[in-house]
């Protein structure tokens, strides 16, 4: 079964064609990184793929079921890019993290939400942070925040949108050994990337997105000059165009 | 010495009157439920909501009016409270569409209902037969004239407006905090933006009797601002901003009792003041709590430093 299928996607915002004809499908238990650069289109077709923005044209599949009320959206974990400004009030990082349990039937956390957010914290290294007002947390702290809110779902598919973006680098590398032991529990992951970075070795496939078309799907694209160094660190969030063109588009799928 | 005991005196014969106790039994319930909702707007940032609808009331309060004057009812202003309502709760459903639709000319929707709903309330009031004096109540607040019915009508709706404010508040906070992910988990987003427009809708209503219309919204937003300046999560906020909502409320309508001054812009000046008290002694407390755990982590900075020099 697959656990994300767009198919003949388009997407229009604001009169303009975002996104022309994608065909993505991502099976059960792959990693996926959808890269490109910016304005490429790549974050909007994870919106489109979460009815988050409206499609033009085309049909998006979620773990089977078409796109809309029939998904069980309590099974999805998504990670925006920035999760939120800071908002009026202030939050603390578990009461952000417990908005996760909640899902189209589920309005309350109810039992056991204390330890269920616990557990997610712990797993993204925060479990100190747990009452610390979540805009005195650093980028990367809010991201492993927003990190632990999809987690807290146990959710079979985890869609993150740029987690690396403008992130220091411990939360860079808690990232990388969470997303590791994910993949050895088969948890479909796909994650909106400038560059694979750190995270290379995990990624089962690239696909690749340029002028809001699939250029290249399938193995690991290597990195443009400059930007392979081992001690080269993805700090920034303004970088990463390909200078070397990818691979033409291949159409079989492994 | 004696005058102080003799301004007790004076308090607890004014105690002891039934109408003085509806009045600070009002005051005490809308203080508590106010902020509740008022939490959710300035999460929203949405503070200037509250006045917005305010304002729609007063159409929907002259409306009323109208109706009293057509149906020949005896009392004229039988119909003005349930007109307030439905314009309110219509006014705010529109806020929260114009909103949605994520048009810039949201703010601009705002401030028309700003200016409409003051001359629509002025305008229908005189078709009525009415004058602007009979507006001034709903304006600026009632709270001396609190009948029976009138207090069972705010028990009644400030219960609803806790219920909903405190049964659904992790729903509701996921909705303020980010709609975005609040969509991605499936709860309905839209369907409880709308019911925060409509509990505001219904607060404005509730509050309208004790600060008035003009006034309305900082009884909902004030006692949370106070509140966000001493503490750090969602919940704590809303609840300390309920117990600042009944604190200013009762002292500000007791101080009316000794002095004779309007009672909402009493209650209302009572907040400020405490708004400002607590932000000049905030950084004085604050400073002596110690944060937890180190403030830099020991982190590599990727920047070669050059040795540094003693001449330049």
């Amino acid at each position: 079964m697959s656990a994300v299928t767009a198919a003949n996607l388009d997407v229009h915002l604001g009169g303009a064609q975002i996104l022309h004809d994608v065909d993505v499908r991502i099976n059960v238990g792959e990693v996926v990184a959808v890269m490109g650069a910016n304005g490429s289109g790549k974050s909007t077709l994870l919106k489109a793929c979460l009815g988050l923005l409206p499609i033009s044209r085309g049909q998006v599949h979620l773990l089977g079921r078409p796109l809309g009320r029939a998904v069980p959206w309590e099974k999805i974990g998504y990670v925006p890019q920035r999760s939120a400004q800071p908002s009026g009030v202030p939050a603390t990082a578990e009461e952000v993290v417990r908005t996760g349990l909640l899902s189209r039937r589920r309005w309350w956390a109810g039992r056991g939400g204390r330890e269920a957010t616990a557990s997610a914290l712990a797993q993204v290294g925060l479990s100190d942070r747990r009452e610390q007002p979540w805009h005195e947390l650093s980028g990367g702290q809010q991201q492993r925040v927003a990190i632990a809110r999809a987690l807290v779902r146990r959710p079979e598919l985890l869609l993150l949108d740029e987690p690396m973006a403008g992130v220091d680098q411990p939360s860079q590398e808690v990232f990388a050994s969470l997303l590791g032991r994910l993949k050895t529990e088969r948890l479909t992951t796909v994650v909106v990337l400038h560059e694979l970075g750190v995270l290379r070795p995990l990624i089962d496939r690239a696909v690749v997105i340029r002028g809001g078309r699939v250029v290249h799907d399938g193995a690991l694209p290597p990195a443009a000059p400059f930007h392979d160094h081992p001690d080269h660190d993805h700090l920034h969030p303004d970088h990463g165009d390909y200078d070397v063109e990818p691979e033409p588009h291949q159409t079989t799928l492994p | 010495m004696t005058q102080a005991a003799g301004l007790w005196d004076q308090f607890t014969v004014l105690l002891a009157s039934p109408m003085t106790q509806r009045s600070l039994l009002a005051a005490l319930i809308v203080g508590v439920a106010a902020p509740v909702i008022g939490t959710y707007l300035v999460q929203r940032r949405l503070s200037l909501l509250g006045d917005g609808i305010g304002h729609v009331a007063l159409t929907g309060v002259a409306m009323g009016w109208l109706v009293g004057a057509a149906t020949g009812a005896t009392d004229l202003a039988a119909y003005a409270v349930p007109g307030a309502m439905v314009a309110a709760i219509a006014g705010a459903v529109l806020i929260e569409v114009v909103r949605a639709r994520g048009q810039a000319s949201g703010d601009v929707a705002l401030a028309l209902l700003f200016y409409g709903g003051i001359a629509g309330g002025v305008v229908i009031i005189g078709l009525a037969g009415g004058t602007n004096a009979n507006l001034m109540a709903y304006l600026f607040g009632s709270l001396a004239t609190v009948s029976s019915a009138d207090l069972l009508v705010t028990v009644v709706m400030s219960a609803g407006i806790l219920a909903v404010g405190l049964g659904l508040r992790t729903a509701l906070f996921a909705v303020c905090q980010d709609e975005e992910f609040a969509r991605s988990t499936g709860l309905p987003v839209r369907a409880m933006t709308i019911l925060i427009a409509v509990v505001a809708a219904l607060t404005v209503t509730v509050a309208m009797r004790v600060v008035g219309l003009l006034l309305v919204s900082a009884l909902m937003i004030v006692p949370v601002a106070v509140a966000q300046l001493i503490t750090s999560s969602f919940h704590r906020t809303m609840v300390l901003a309920m117990g600042i909502g009944a604190l200013v409320c009762v002292s500000g309508l007791t101080i009316t009792f000794f002095h004779r001054l309007a009672p909402g812009a009493m209650i209302v000046v009572v907040a400020i003041a405490l708004y400002a008290v607590v932000a000049v002694v905030r950084p004085l407390v604050r400073a002596r709590r110690p944060r937890p755990g180190p403030v830099h982590p020991r982190v590599a900075d990727d920047v070669r430093l050059q040795p540094v020099s003693q001449e330049r």
